[in-house]
């Protein structure tokens, strides 16, 4: 039985290295006990069984290895049910934690002449209620398998393990003992494997980790956004969507903010908490158990996913759709809000999700609504006047938002009633002024109005008036906006297409090869090469860690991969400059 | 001119010494024919005696072919740092959309990047069919005619495998054009051609011919081909 003895030992190594490995490396405290427990069980299980087999153990340990046999099959279904679920397990199947009450009654029930692995896998109620844990872990993991592409993959590994599990356990067992043959009583030869598995989903699934701001705690108070339900921003640029999230946020209420590294969250700091998204093919399961865990720590807290389109990017659509099912309901059961941003979202994606009538908020970009305002008051005007105030905040015009209508009506008081006053026409004067004021006051109201008050589709720039050409020429008079117009015209034109800067780096790379896969790449963004903004660049550079990562696997020489390696790192890089720089 | 070896034991010998350095040899036959195990065969053997390789399966992925060459007692080890399989079927599998993709410029890029980088002397191509449907060719010969020029570039020693039908003519005799579906015997140095021929009431054989091959002076017939640790070919027993 040396050999056996060994590779007991060898598996009491692997179990404790993996423990250690998930207690370091998750973040989930309820899975991380959960898989600790397990490991420990293992690691007792084992010792015992090598103790009593090399006899420095006395035979009373045979019962410790009788009970963590029997204790391993409850807390496997257990933790597989975790897995699945993540820290929602028990609001969702709180009935599984059940099967460990069940344990003290049978351990006592079982006479200590049968406390024997054999028995254990009998058919009798010990075997019954052992094949019923493993039952139940199966038949999630199946169910999953065929119903959700999300965890289809993770319910793979675990199945596998669960097999482990049962050829390790009854299999080897019966079938040694039928043949005669010496049997690890109660050890289970392959469950480092089985756990191995388990642990492979856990890091997998593991959310990302959250910069969390000191001192949060479950909220309670009321907030400007619907409570227990997710909330789709329909929006260009996810502009009133980080408002909402940073005004929220501010008041004390738990924010998260689930984004890409490159995405609109880069510089955000203060009161929101922060996790980014990693290029890799589990972003979609990963950003969701991100979620639940934050909202399960923090019930009443608020989520905002605000560019989904990088997930689906990474992950494909119908996994982030699933995620997207499990966030709504995970904002359900906790009183939490899902901000859902759509802006890098293809219109089939889009049309896809609006069947699920989930709180729908179309939304307007502010740029345009501001300009608009303008424009009723200033006419063609509106644009040299935006571009002047942008180039002295040091924004672009098309990023403006509410937050700069404050800096925005004192620069209208400078910039346009300030020279008025010089006008030797006094009705003039008071004309230029009283078009300003009440371009001002508009702007104020456009500012204040909520984005549940702007999803009625009332916008400015729906309702804008012809401008007034005579005003404007003469007013033009006094502004100077038109050279910044111009000058901004001009690097506009010098400067290459996202397109054309995109193409050089893929030519660069991959040769002739190179246009004709940017443009393979286009179409699986559903953009067009014209259409090719800052954002979708830099989620070309996302698609470049995941999709042509496969590039390098195709190779068996081992410069000749690293280098391909370096390229398909250096055109991420080089996209990912290329849309920082334009942002 | 240098000579390469085949190291197929009576091939050389047909071959009045071996292959030409840097020719284009078409490895033609119908499925069943071990074109692919021949020619992997040829760059291992060369392999094996320091002679770098490329395999460049466009259908078979590479776990298979290693399979495949270990089943036949090729031990993938011996030849590891001297033969590389370029699985270009994994990429086709990998990507959602392989139809859109620039094969030909895809494969010119891997090829050409892996001759600079890892310097074979011998490449294989396989298949020629299977690159055909993937670039989506227009002009079918002219676009054959341009990647024969564009190997040759390469300076290898090159084997391309093409399918023929398994079927044979009727009358036994296989016309010219019968080698290659867009002539491609015209473009390349040299051709192999095997077949399976009828062999008593129940049995196959696997025959041999090297139909062609610039600059020696070959045995154009048909000759048995076998393989009992390592390919042989032998003369047709009457």
């Amino acid at each position: 039985m040396i050999e056996v003895d060994l590779a007991v030992l060898a598996g009491v190594v692997v179990d404790a290295w993996l423990v250690a490995l998930v207690a370091l490396r998750g973040r989930r405290p309820w899975l991380q006990a959960t898989f600790a427990a397990l490991g420990l069980t293992l690691i007792v299980n084992g010792a015992a069984f090598l103790g009593l087999d090399t006899g420095f153990l006395s035979a009373s340990w045979g019962d410790a290895v009788f009970a963590t046999l029997v204790l391993l099959y409850p807390l496997s279904a257990i933790l597989v049910l975790g897995l699945i679920h993540g820290e929602s397990l028990p609001r969702r199947r709180a009935a599984i934690f059940l099967l460990l009450v069940a344990i003290p009654v049978i351990l006592l029930l079982v006479p200590p002449a049968d406390r024997t692995a054999l028995f254990a896998y009998d058919l009798n109620p010990l075997g019954g209620f052992l094949g019923l844990c493993l039952g139940i872990a199966i038949a999630e993991c199946m169910y999953q398998r065929m119903t959700s592409a999300l965890l289809g993959s993770a319910a793979e590994w675990l199945i596998i393990g669960l097999l482990f599990l049962v050829v390790g356990g009854p299999v080897y067992s019966v079938e040694f003992a039928s043949l005669g043959l010496p049997v690890a009583e109660g050890a289970n030869l392959v469950a480092p494997v089985a756990l191995a598995t388990f642990a492979l989903v856990a890091l997998r699934t593991a959310p990302y980790p959250v910069r969390t701001r000191p001192g949060a705690r479950p909220w309670s108070g009321e907030g400007g956004l619907p409570r227990g339900a997710a909330v789709v921003f329909e929006e260009r640029r996810p502009a009133y969507a980080m408002a909402e999230l940073h005004r929220e946020a501010s008041e004390g209420r738990p924010t998260l903010l689930v984004a890409r590294s490159s995405g609109p969250a880069q510089d955000v700091d203060g009161p929101l908490a922060v996790a980014r998204v990693e290029a890799n093919r589990h972003a979609a399961i990963r950003a969701m158990a991100t979620v639940s865990e934050f909202l399960s720590r923090f019930p009443g807290a608020l989520v905002g996913l605000l560019d989904v389109g990088d997930v689906a990017l990474l992950s494909g659509w119908v996994s982030t759709r699933d995620a997207i099912r499990g966030l709504r309901t995970a904002a359900k059961e906790t009183g939490g809000t899902v901000l859902i941003g759509t802006a890098c979202l293809t219109r089939v994606e889009q049309e896809d999700l609006r069947p699920w009538k989930m709180t729908w908020w179309s939304l307007p970009d502010p740029s345009v609504e501001i300009e608009a305002v303008l424009a009723r008051s200033f006419g063609p005007g509106a644009g040299p006047l935006l571009v002047r105030f942008a180039s002295e905040s040091g924004v672009r015009p098309a990023d403006l938002t509410a937050d700069h209508v404050p800096a925005l009506t004192e620069f209208l008081g400078r910039a346009v009633v300030a020279p008025g006053v010089a006008v030797t026409d006094r009705a003039a004067t008071q004309a230029l002024q009283g078009q300003t004021q009440a371009a001002i006051e508009d702007l104020r109201a456009i500012a204040a109005r909520s984005p549940s008050d702007l999803a009625d589709g009332n916008w400015p720039s729906k309702n804008a008036a012809p401008p007034e050409h005579d005003l404007v020429v003469t007013a033009d008079a006094y502004w100077t906006g038109r050279e910044a117009e111009a000058a901004s015209a001009t690097r506009a034109s010098n400067r290459p297409s996202f397109f054309d800067q995109a193409l050089s780096v893929f030519v660069e790379a991959f040769g002739p090869a190179g246009e004709s896969m940017l443009r393979s790449e286009l179409a699986k963004l559903g953009r067009r090469p014209q259409d090719l903004r800052a954002a979708d660049v830099a989620r070309l550079a996302d698609r470049a860690a995941v999709d042509l990562a496969a590039m390098a696997d195709v190779v068996d020489v081992p410069q000749e991969k690293a280098r391909i390696k370096d390229q398909i790192e250096s055109i991420r890089r080089r996209l990912e400059a290329i849309a920082g720089v334009e942002s | 001119m240098n000579l390469t070896k085949t190291y197929v034991d009576g091939l050389d010998e047909i071959l009045n010494g071996g292959i030409p350095e840097g020719s284009v040899v078409l490895i033609a036959g119908a499925p069943g024919t071990m074109k692919t195990s021949l020619s992997y065969y040829m760059l291992y053997q060369n392999a094996r005696q320091g002679t770098k390789g490329l395999y460049v399966s466009l259908e078979q992925s590479r776990a298979s072919l290693l399979d495949h060459a270990e089943s036949l007692g090729l031990k993938t080890d011996a030849a590891q740092d001297s033969l590389s399989v370029l699985d270009l079927a994994a990429l086709r599998k990998s990507w959602s959309k392989p139809q859109d993709q620039p094969w030909m410029d895809l494969f010119k890029m891997y090829v050409k990047g892996l001759r600079s980088s890892f310097g074979y002397q011998f490449l294989a191509i396989d298949s020629l069919d299977a690159l055909e449907i993937l670039a989506k060719y227009q002009n079918p010969r002219k676009e054959f005619f341009e990647l024969v020029k564009w190997i040759r570039g390469l300076g290898c020693t090159t084997f391309v495998l093409g399918e023929l039908p398994s079927l044979v003519t009727p009358g036994g005799r296989l016309g010219r054009t019968a080698l290659a579906k867009h002539k491609e015997e015209y473009l390349v140095d040299g051709i192999f051609h095997v077949r399976l021929a009828k062999q008593g009431e129940f049995g196959m054989q696997r025959q041999l011919r090297v139909v062609k091959m610039r600059g020696v002076r070959h045995d154009p017939d048909y000759h048995a081909l076998l393989y009992d640790n390592g390919f042989k070919v032998t003369s047709l027993m009457g």
